[in-house]
């Protein structure tokens, strides 16, 4: 497993869709934020042309954008960022084409004679796409910060552990999906399947499984009432905290070990014995 | 005897076809085993079963005499070229040797460059392998299946696609493979007279099942040369040979007689023949082929 592991490391430095993924996400992030900006600038003008009419129109709109003047800190904002579920999404769809290669191509072949436990093969692509995952969370990061100080100066960092916390459990949340997906590319070995539930999932259930997560920490400390106002919580928007200390990491660490037992669960139960070619 | 590769009754079925119907076949330590079926034969699948490829449904691989968990432990000595090479497209043939190398934990300065030269690509290293050719994609599946110096070679149709020069090369490297490092090597090819060349032991599969296993000096005896005889009256023909000593003749049909000894005196017998009576349209020697052996054991033309 470990030696699959670097030839994955190797696979994916010498791959082109590494370094198209990093730049699509970042000219994205860019548009995106340009654009928002653009947005409140007209906003800003409009607004200030109105509050120059006469007094007493009732026609008056309040607009207001979803800027990032109503994120307290740059780290907010990244976080947001990252619940938005579009680094999630080109995860999945990177996972997708890295790894779906080895069945398209055929070198599964060479692989599942050298490494035939199954597991082992998931659990390389699951370490090889932490690795890629880190580094492209290191690198967006790097680009919010300049973005905020191109777009939102004057904007705060927030504070060393609260950056250490949001983005730990975020990349928890990211691995979660990540390894679903990773067992449905080994145990499904159709893309026309197991990509569209898998973008499906990440970009729809994002939210609904952290607010589950949630959901269950609230109950392990005996907090939670079940009533109908529960149900309606878990379907709401995110709602995971950024701040915050023991619960953020009392939920980081049941939600790694109930990923964990599932992925290994569904190894035992279900690839084993799976045909890898 | 010691058998690198054994099955017990193996058997694949997917959902209600049976691809491989309680095979148990035997390839022994340092020999070339050549697989021969029809396409739709089992070969792949039994060979894919054999790599750890595929779960068989019943029965057992046994790799050096070691069955079950033990066997999986051998896989890693295994090198397969099963069906298309599995290579990445998008990397050179170096890159995707280095890949191999990485996998099998090699790290030796110029092995992926020897191993390049030693199938006849050492100059295209730097190249995709997506423009390379049929038969060059051939030969880097066999560069791959040859990292790691593996025991036991399993080939499926290695020749496909390659020129006749490359088809001699690679006869040629196998053949050195298995003198010079006793190297084990199942091979399947449609090509049954190079398969001829190769070959120590044959097993012959059809419709999933293993009809045969044969050694190459039992083929021979089997496959033995003949005179064959179109004449009008091939009893009385029988008669006249008898006379002069010659017993084993058989008559396949009403104007066919096959000769089994004595085939240096073709000429004679011509001419016994011809001043008893005998009208002949045809007298040939014809030498004993696989080929002939196969279509005969499988009762069928051979679609390859």
């Amino acid at each position: 497993m470990h030696n699959l592991f670097k030839m994955y490391l190797y696979k994916i430095r010498h791959s082109k869709a590494t370094l198209v993924m990093l730049l699509i996400a970042l000219g994205m992030t860019l548009f995106t934020r340009a654009v928002t900006k653009a947005v409140e600038v007209m906003i800003e003008k409009w607004e200030s042309t109105q509050e120059e009419t006469e007094a007493g129109a009732e026609d008056t709109m309040e607009i207001t954008v979803d800027s990032h003047e109503e994120n307290e800190t740059i780290v907010d904002s990244y976080v947001t960022q990252l619940k938005g579920g579009l680094c999630l999404l080109f995860m999945v769809i990177y996972a997708g084409i890295v790894f779906g290669a080895d069945e398209r191509q055929g070198f599964m072949k060479n692989i599942a004679v050298q490494v035939p436990k199954r597991w082992k093969i998931v659990g390389a692509r699951i370490a090889a796409t932490a690795v890629v995952l880190v580094i492209f969370l290191a690198i967006s990061f790097l680009w919010e910060i300049l973005m905020d100080l191109i777009f939102s100066p004057g904007i705060p960092f927030g504070a060393k552990p609260d950056v250490l916390i949001a983005i730990g459990l975020e990349f928890l949340l990211h691995m979660a999906f990540l390894s679903l997906t990773i067992f449905l590319i080994t145990w499904w070995r159709n893309a026309g399947l197991y990509m569209p539930i898998s973008i499906l999932l990440a970009t729809g259930f994002h939210s609904l499984f952290a607010n589950l997560f949630n959901a269950l920490i609230t109950a392990l400390k005996g907090e939670l009432v079940f009533d109908v106002n529960w149900l309606f919580s878990i379907i709401q928007v995110e709602t995971l905290p950024v701040h915050g200390g023991g619960s953020d990491w009392l939920f980081a660490g049941v939600l790694a070990i109930v990923y964990l037992i599932v992925w290994n669960g569904l190894n035992i139960l279900m690839i084993r014995k799976r045909d890898i070619v | 005897m010691e058998y690198a590769i054994t099955t017990n009754c193996l058997t694949k079925r997917y959902k209600r076809n049976v691809a491989v119907d309680s095979v148990s076949l035997h390839v022994k330590k340092g020999e070339i085993y050549g697989f021969i079926g029809r396409n739709g034969a089992g070969k792949t699948t039994c060979m894919k079963v054999i790599c750890g490829l595929a779960s068989p449904t019943a029965g057992e691989v046994s790799l050096f005499g070691h069955t079950g968990a033990q066997a999986a432990e051998c896989f890693g000595r295994i090198g397969n070229l099963i069906e298309n090479p599995g290579i990445y497209g998008n990397m050179t043939a170096e890159q995707n040797m280095e890949a191999k190398c990485i996998l099998m934990g090699i790290q030796r300065e110029g092995y992926v460059q020897e191993l390049l030269e030693f199938v006849g690509l050492g100059a295209v290293g730097k190249k995709k392998a997506k423009q390379f050719s049929l038969g060059m994609r051939q030969r880097l599946g066999i560069a791959l299946a040859l990292v790691g110096e593996p025991e036991i070679l399993v080939l499926d149709e290695p020749i496909n696609g390659l020129d006749p020069q490359g088809i001699v090369e690679v006869r040629e490297t196998l053949l050195r493979l298995k003198t010079e490092k006793n190297m084990t090597i199942m091979i399947s090819s449609h090509i049954l007279e190079e398969l001829s060349k190769l070959a120590d032991t044959y097993g012959i599969i059809d419709n999933g099942r293993l009809l045969q296993e044969i050694s190459r000096e039992e083929l021979e005896e089997k496959c033995e040369s003949y005179i064959r005889i179109r004449l009008d009256q091939p009893q009385i023909a029988c008669s006249i040979l008898a006379e002069m000593g010659i017993s084993r003749v058989k008559i396949m049909d009403e104007h066919t007689l096959c000769v089994y000894e004595r085939l240096e005196d073709s000429a004679w017998m011509n001419t016994a023949l011809v001043r008893g009576g005998c009208s002949i349209s045809e007298i040939m020697v014809i030498f004993g082929q696989l080929e002939d052996y196969y279509l005969q054991l499988t009762g069928g033309a051979y679609h390859a």
